[in-house]
């Protein structure tokens, strides 16, 4: 009837068919690299390998911080979520998403039947109890039920999330005895993960816990932020041309733990080792889906020997007791820190329970007091205002000063710790009794620019830039008014210092003038043993002091231990040469009491401080016997003599 | 009647065609899938076949003669199902008898066929506005409710069937350029009033990807591009695609099974089943216009623009120029209802071919008796 009816139609037909080739044919022929790329980029995963952190060892090789296997047990959501339903927890039914699942207990119990055996199993197996596993994924599920309520209103029907196929963990630190009971017996654990976790052991408890630091786990911004580092690291090593192994490797992921303080923050880079990688290539033949994999094992962190002598560390420790201060001893040649004590302390094994309780305690226990303490140091700042007044030949080893107990400056009274005063006055005897007034009058010919300049050389009020983090600068003024110089000379007023400024304030006067690096790092190893690099000093100055100068300081710290303010505390027998302070606070009652020194006298092997915070008492009867038990540690074979 | 019926009268060209797109089928559900489709996929096939050939016996006339009782008991069908269906995926478009489910909106399309050929079989050139007016509310009433179901897929079909039938019984041109330009002028009714949300995504996610290219709307259509691009000239080789095999492409033994088909046979090949389909087309149109029996004609048209439709929107969904609405390859894709349906649709086109050709070989043979 209508032939020509028939042609339009069928032309109509080939015109789409036509269509069709030219868009296969712009996708296939044309675009077809684009589109292979993608395919071919999803056939490639790659999944991080982790590697096993270094060890830290002290100076003999005594173990004091290692990487050991446990295991950490995830669960898929679905099963979370089930488990957290028919628990019942309170918490979760705000969301309104949760009412419906329910109800939904009752009307699909078929569907989900084996779904919260998990729970069960498990609290019965590691012998928590349900409500517990169940305490931290609360926020879990508030958090992914949310995220689905919102893609579900964006998009108007049910989505599926990544977060929902997702494994969370319910309990950390399983032992390998029940991980081996959950991996045979797979059925009664249903959306179980194990994964290996290595855990860091402080075999040694508390012991320079504030040296070590301590591991914490990366929060997510501080995750983002390594992971732009690390990127930028990578893209411009690689546009660099570098050599470009540092691709295969990871960074940081999710949920790592880093060094939070201590050696373990500052030698993290060190510590942490290069994570590797495993990468999977997918190949389908004949409806077959076939892996290749590729792995790039991870390297191990190096290894960390510190200068400690984790024996020393403990009587240091010891003879600290439960006083609130520090202790720290040096090498005075070399600045190698033998010991660093200071309390209260934190274990280190049990940061993760104790963070929140320890970070609220008045007592401050993560406050590393001999780096981060910064206090006044009392009588003895002395040393130094005596160096520098002889230095700059403001007086000299005769000049004699009358002390009546006090002094005057403008009506102000200057008042010397003894009441009755030390009559004639010379160096000689200025430093064992620790005569305020002599230095009150040598700080007033001295001056305040001079005492500034030579407390910097001694490094007052500087970092000492030992290897440690958050170290305290203390601070000492610049004084204007000769007032307050004279309140600096007898180490009072604005100037605070920190124990370890001291130590190596010392150490100078013990050594011959040599202002020494403190330091912690001895040395750092690979993972077969080789050194990698040792601790090289680049920062030794010499202070151009007179050895006549620093004799006689020598000759006035011995005298304080024969015939000073620490005489009767036993410390001649050692040969300790030192001096005592006592910092006043404002309050009554309420000094700090130190005592800083070294010994042997004849030939220093140890300078050390003592600091006690917050006591009653003077220097010398608080700091001395502490000094006097730590010498009887550090010198048994000369305890029978006393 | 059955002794009428000459097996010359068979088509033996289009017949193998259809044989050849079968295999193809099966063995990419084998591929897509595994080999618990492809058994059940064989079975459908061969209930198709069943079917096929039982429903050859019958005059196609007579099922005209009941056109109209049909299409009442397929609407009411419709009518019930929201009352008495069970729901997939969030819509209702399937009985459920004993462990077969019905679904309606399949048997619709092909009623509609039948209930609007019956009605213009015997009108002359340049349609009254009554006829296009009834032949338009035959199409809407059915094409509303499986809007509502939601099934806008094969709904939309519908339309192309009602235009090609119209145009075949003999309306006039500016009459159907008006009917097209009024149709084009309502569609916002249509959006406002009919679509559901996730329709209405779907719809802008196929008009603007980057919009809403995270997972949604424009999940589908990107996975089935890169299946179908890195498919490249020669294609990855049966079974060898990783889109596919690698579960990323949806829908796989279904509605995207084009593109697994241009994933592992490349452009050259995918080219071949585009060119099968056109010759089956082809042969449809040729059977339409040798039909003098002007029910008939009306027929075949109508059927094989259901063909036509269902095998361009398919694959320009795939090929990510159409909308996704849910419409399968016939003959290809993984499913009872719709390869049964095809299979339907295909017999009563053979069967006209056939009649076509006896009415007058056998009346001759009268006369000469």
């Amino acid at each position: 009837m209508y032939p020509f009816r028939f042609k339009i139609i069928l032309i109509i037909f080939v015109m789409l068919f036509i269509g069709i080739v030219v868009r296969l044919f712009q996708l296939q022929i044309i675009e077809s690299d684009k589109y292979r790329g993608i395919s071919k980029t999803r056939r490639i995963t790659s999944s991080p390998l982790d590697s096993v952190r270094g060890s830290i060892f002290d100076r003999h090789g005594k173990v004091l911080a290692i990487d050991q296997h446990t295991f950490d047990i995830s669960v898929q959501y679905k099963y979370l979520l089930y488990g957290a339903v028919m628990h019942n927890n309170k918490a979760i039914s705000r969301i309104p998403e949760m009412e419906v699942h329910k109800k939904a207990k009752k009307s699909c119990r078929e569907c989900h039947e084996n779904q919260d055996v998990w729970l069960k199993e498990l609290s019965h197996l590691l012998r928590i109890p349900p409500k517990k596993l169940l305490e931290d994924t609360n926020q879990v599920i508030e958090r992914v039920e949310k995220l689905k309520q919102n893609m579900q209103q964006k998009y108007g029907r049910a989505i599926r999330i990544r977060e929902e196929t997702d494994f969370y963990p319910v309990a950390s630190d399983v032992d390998w005895e029940k991980v081996i009971q959950i991996e045979i017996n797979q059925d009664n654990f249903p959306g179980i993960r194990i994964t290996p976790k290595p855990k860091r052991i402080y075999p040694e408890q508390e012991l320079a816990a504030h040296i070590l630091g301590y591991m914490g786990k990366l929060n997510e911004d501080e995750w983002k932020a390594h992971s732009i580092r690390w990127n930028n690291f990578i893209l411009a090593s690689s546009s660099a041309g570098n050599d470009t192994t540092s691709l295969l490797y990871d960074g940081y992921a999710k949920n790592d733990t880093v060094g939070r303080a201590g050696v373990e923050a500052q030698y993290e880079e060190e510590l942490r080792g290069l994570r590797g990688k495993r990468f999977e290539e997918i190949i389908c033949k004949n409806t077959q889906i076939e892996k290749t994999v590729l792995e790039r094992p991870p390297i191990p962190g190096n290894n960390l020997y510190l200068t400690l002598d984790s024996q020393i560390q403990a009587y240091a420790e010891r003879s600290l007791g439960k006083n609130p201060g520090a202790i720290v001893v040096m090498n005075p040649w070399t600045g190698e820190i033998l010991a660093m004590a200071s309390h209260p302390r934190f274990n280190p094994n049990t940061i993760d329970k104790d963070f929140g309780k320890l970070i609220r305690h008045p007592s401050k226990p993560f406050l590393n007091r001999a780096i981060q303490g910064a206090l006044p140091p009392g009588s003895i700042f002395k040393i130094i205002t005596a160096t520098a007044a002889l230095s700059s030949n403001c007086i000299t080893t005769r000049s004699t000063f009358e002390c009546p107990g006090y002094t005057k400056y403008k009506n102000i009274v200057f008042k010397c710790w003894s009441d009755y005063g030390h009559g004639l006055v010379t160096i000689e005897d200025a430093i064992p009794y620790s005569c305020n007034v002599f230095f009150f009058e040598t700080a007033k010919m001295l001056g305040g620019n001079t005492l500034y300049e030579w407390a910097k050389k001694f490094g007052i009020g500087e970092k000492t830039a030992i290897d440690l983090p958050h170290e305290k600068r203390g601070s000492m003024p610049k004084t204007a008014t000769t007032a307050s110089t004279m309140n600096i000379a007898i180490g009072q007023g604005a100037l605070l210092t920190t124990p370890l400024q001291l130590v190596r304030a010392y150490a100078a006067v013990a050594n011959g003038g040599t202002l020494v690096q403190p330091h912690l790092l001895l040395k750092i190893t690979n993972g077969r043993g080789e050194t990698v690099r040792a601790f090289q000093s680049e920062n030794k100055q010499k202070l151009e002091i007179p050895p006549s100068i620093l004799s006689s300081m020598r000759m006035g710290l011995q005298d304080v231990v024969t015939r000073g303010t620490a005489k009767d505390k036993g410390l001649d027998v050692y040969k300790v040469a030192g001096k005592t302070g006592t910092a006043e606070t404002g309050r009554h009652k309420d000094n700090h009491a130190w005592f800083v020194g070294y010994a042997p006298y004849d030939n220093p092997q140890y300078c050390f401080a003592i600091l006690v915070e917050h006591t009653p008492g003077h220097g010398g009867d608080i700091a001395g016997p502490i000094a006097r038990e730590l010498m009887s540690y550090l010198f048994p074979e000369l305890n029978e003599a006393s | 009647m059955i002794n009428n019926v000459s097996t010359k009268n068979f088509d033996w060209f289009m017949f193998p065609i259809l044989c050849i797109i079968l295999t193809v089928g099966v063995f990419f559900i084998w591929s897509a899938s595994s080999e618990k489709f492809v058994f059940r996929q064989l079975i459908w096939i061969l209930m198709g076949f069943t079917l096929f050939f039982t429903l050859l016996y019958f005059d196609y006339l007579s099922f005209a003669h009941y056109a109209y009782i049909i299409y009442a008991c397929v609407l009411s069908l419709l009518l019930l199902l929201p009352i008495l269906g069970g729901s997939v995926k969030g819509s209702q478009r399937w009985f459920s008898v004993g462990s077969f489910s019905i679904q309606p909106s399949e048997f619709m399309k092909i009623t509609l066929v039948l209930t609007l050929a019956r009605f213009l079989r015997y009108r002359k050139y340049g349609l009254g506005l009554f006829d296009i007016g009834i032949s338009l509310l035959l199409t809407l009433i059915p094409m509303t409710l499986i809007i509502k179901q939601p099934d806008l897929g094969t709904a939309l079909i519908m339309v192309p069937i009602l235009l090609s039938i119209l145009y075949t019984a003999g309306i006039r041109l500016h009459h159907l350029l008006i009917f097209i330009g009024a149709g084009l002028a309502v569609s916002p009714l249509l959006w406002m009033f009919l679509l559901k949300s996730y329709q209405k995504m779907r719809v802008i996610g196929f008009l603007w990807p980057e919009k809403t290219a995270d997972w949604g709307a424009g999940y589908h259509r990107l996975q089935s591009l890169i299946a179908i691009g890195s498919g490249g000239f020669l294609g990855a080789g049966w079974g060898n695609g990783t889109q596919n095999q690698m579960k990323f492409l949806p829908e796989r033994h279904t509605d995207f099974i084009f593109a697994v088909i241009a994933e592992e046979w490349g452009f050259l090949r995918a080219c071949f089943v585009l060119l099968l389909y056109l010759v089956f087309l082809t042969c449809g149109i040729g059977i339409a216009r040798n039909t003098r029996e002007p029910c008939g004609r009306l027929i075949v048209v109508g059927l094989v623009t259901m063909f036509a439709t269902q095998i361009v929107v398919n694959v320009c969904m795939t090929l990510g120029i159409a909308p996704i609405v849910g419409i399968t390859l016939p003959f290809v894709s993984y499913g009872g209802s719709s390869m049964l349906t095809s299979f339907v649709a295909l017999s009563i086109i053979f069967n006209i071919r056939m009649r076509s050709k006896i009415d007058l070989a056998s009346r001759r043979l009268h006369e000469i008796r």
